[in-house]
């Protein structure tokens, strides 16, 4: 047993080290929304995420336009969505996020 | 002569050319019409394909039962020490187990939960959980024991169970306090602090650190993030725990005992609360009351009686990311919760081996922080600590060798949440020791915690986990 044990341990490591695909998070960016913009944009990351549908918040990624959606629905938050980090690291969670509760995604938020 | 011919020539040249610049002009303009015209049509195309999947969409999802699915498959190896001098419950010398140990080097099991949920209209939503959880090999035959609470959480048979089923009805949006109603089955379990070790981003809301379990009951919930501090509401929870209906009896559905309240339903209230929610510092409490507790009947020795009241409080704190700066650090999570439970034995009852009102105590802590191999992967520790009286509400699996959080004694864990392909295929390598200081926290109440059996315990975990 002690060496089906080591196997099974073996071959979790090497999933481990061999997981690299790199994933956006729709939980982180909800986290971020809810410490970065929640009270700038004075509503919560539902509204926020249904102001549009999927398709969308599809087609204004892929136009490059995400920062200007963004900013037509949370004006107050210019600062942040122009900002070096927002493009580096919340981006695509925060896409995630809001592709994940959009008006249309049939995802309903927990009470 | 020869002018005149020539530049009439020319004249009639320039009127023919001008001629037919002006028939390509005209030409040219209809075309471009033409292609405005068919832009603007196929515009209005798109815009109606766009409504139509839209619509589409909420009527496969929104209009509809939308599912999810939650599969894990695991490995646990388990590990049982008793101690040289242990007891029985009933305090007699236990001359069978007394310094044996015991192991299950392979404990296969698999885990299906089939989530749904609806939303005809914004504000109202139904959630639903069908779930089995079986080892390999299980006989399919429900126990005695297999009360509603715990079920479909911890490994049992093959059978299709309830893990929840609820409605919740938001109301009150322009209200200075929104509210929320709702009724029926919950699973009140992996809640705030449990998550982490399991892996999930989003914790229920009971403080783990008392409620592990599946209840019955109505909720009506306050909002006060607008009122009084961020992400902060109240949740009045109440249900029941055990009924003790005598199916079968010539008196369905009433017991017979009921008056000498042997065994007299057992009701709760949950009062889980968020103080402060930012998104990064994250402070929950909750006080629980259960009424007709078991015990023991002094008179008779009846274990199981309804016995008494007992109290439970917790405060739990989370910090996730420690500094902004430090990608380590951000993807770092810190936690620790204080919690305390009170038995209060009626007249002519024990709880816990005791007449009088026994106060148990117990802490809590752990951090989490990035593998730094995977995207996402996470490493945890924890530590339990539990004193003699302590005896939390945690009857669903958090270890399958009891749970570590009603550790009366100590126990440390070790963790590796890996995500394989993002959240839709995960694994966990887990170790879970515990040191028992007194009794292991199996029974409401009846046991003495005086009476030691387990010295040790501990369990290897391995899971895949699969979710869409």
């Amino acid at each position: 047993m002690k060496s089906f044990t080591k196997v099974a341990m073996t071959a979790l490591i090497g999933l481990g080290v061999l997981s690299t695909n790199v994933y956006a998070d729709a939980a982180k960016g909800q986290k971020i929304y809810q410490k970065k913009l929640k009270e700038v944009c004075g509503k919560t990351g539902a509204v926020f995420a249904a102001s549009h549908t999927q398709m969308e918040w599809e087609t204004a990624k892929d136009e490059g336009k995400l920062v200007e959606m963004m900013e037509a629905e949370c004006p107050a938050g210019k600062d942040f969505f122009e900002s070096k980090k927002f493009e580096t690291k919340y981006k695509s969670h925060l896409y995630d996020f809001v592709h994940d509760f959009a008006s249309d995604s049939g995802n309903i938020p927990s009470c | 002569m020869t002018k005149k011919i020539t530049l009439l020539s020319s004249l009639a040249s320039l009127a023919v050319l001008s001629t037919s610049l002006t028939a390509a002009e005209s030409d040219l303009q209809a075309q471009i019409d033409a292609l405005n015209a068919k832009i603007e049509k196929m515009e209005k195309v798109n815009s109606y394909q766009n409504k139509q999947i839209s619509k589409v969409n909420q009527q496969s999802a929104n209009d509809n039962i939308k599912w999810t699915i939650d599969y894990r498959a695991a490995y646990d190896n388990l590990n049982y020490k008793y101690l040289d001098d242990a007891k029985k419950g009933d305090g007699t010398d236990d001359t069978a187990n007394a310094g044996e140990t015991y192991t299950n080097p392979a404990l296969l099991t698999s885990r299906l939960w089939l989530g749904m949920a609806a939303s005809p209209f914004e504000g109202l939503t139904f959630r639903g959980q069908l779930a089995v959880y079986g080892y390999w090999g299980a006989e399919n035959t429900n126990e005695t024991s297999d009360k509603s609470w715990r079920g479909s959480s911890r490994p049992h048979d093959w059978t299709v169970r309830l893990r929840e089923g609820n409605f919740v009805y938001k109301f009150g949006n322009d209200w200075a306090v929104p509210m929320a109603a709702s009724v029926g089955r919950r699973p009140a379990s992996m809640g705030f602090l449990a998550n982490h070790r399991d892996g999930d981003a989003r914790p229920n809301s009971p403080l783990a650190h008392i409620t592990n379990m599946e209840v019955d009951a109505a909720m009506v919930m306050f909002d006060f993030a607008e009122a009084l501090l961020p992400g902060s509401y109240l949740k009045v929870v109440y249900g029941r725990a055990h009924d003790p209906v005598a199916v079968g009896s010539t008196t369905p559905y009433i017991d017979p005992e009921l008056a000498d309240s042997y065994d007299g339903p057992v009701d709760f209230l949950v009062l889980p609360m968020s103080i402060y929610n930012d998104g990064q510092s994250n402070l929950m409490a909750q006080y629980a009351m259960i009424f007709n507790s078991k015990g023991t009947r002094i008179s008779d020795g009846k274990i199981k009686s309804a016995a008494g009241t007992t109290h439970m409080g917790a405060l739990s704190y989370q910090l996730d990311g420690l500094n902004e700066d430090i990608d380590f650090l951000d993807s770092s999570t810190l936690f620790a919760s204080a919690a305390a439970t009170m038995t209060d034995p009626d007249s002519g009852y024990e709880m816990l081996g005791s007449t009088e009102s026994e106060t148990g105590y117990s802490f809590w802590a752990g951090f989490l922080f990035p593998d730094m191999m995977t995207d996402g992967g996470r490493f945890g520790v924890e530590y339990n600590w539990g004193s003699k009286y302590w005896t939390p509400m945690t009857w669903a699996e958090d270890t399958v060798i009891g749970s570590k959080i009603a550790t009366r004694g100590s126990a440390y864990e070790g963790y590796w949440n890996i995500p394989i392909e993002g959240k839709n295929l995960s694994a966990q390598l887990r170790y879970t020791y515990i040191d028992y200081d007194y009794r292991a926290n199996t029974t409401c109440y009846w046991d003495d915690p005086a009476d030691k059996n387990l010295d040790s315990a501990q369990d290897i975990r391995l899971y895949v986990r699969y979710q869409y």
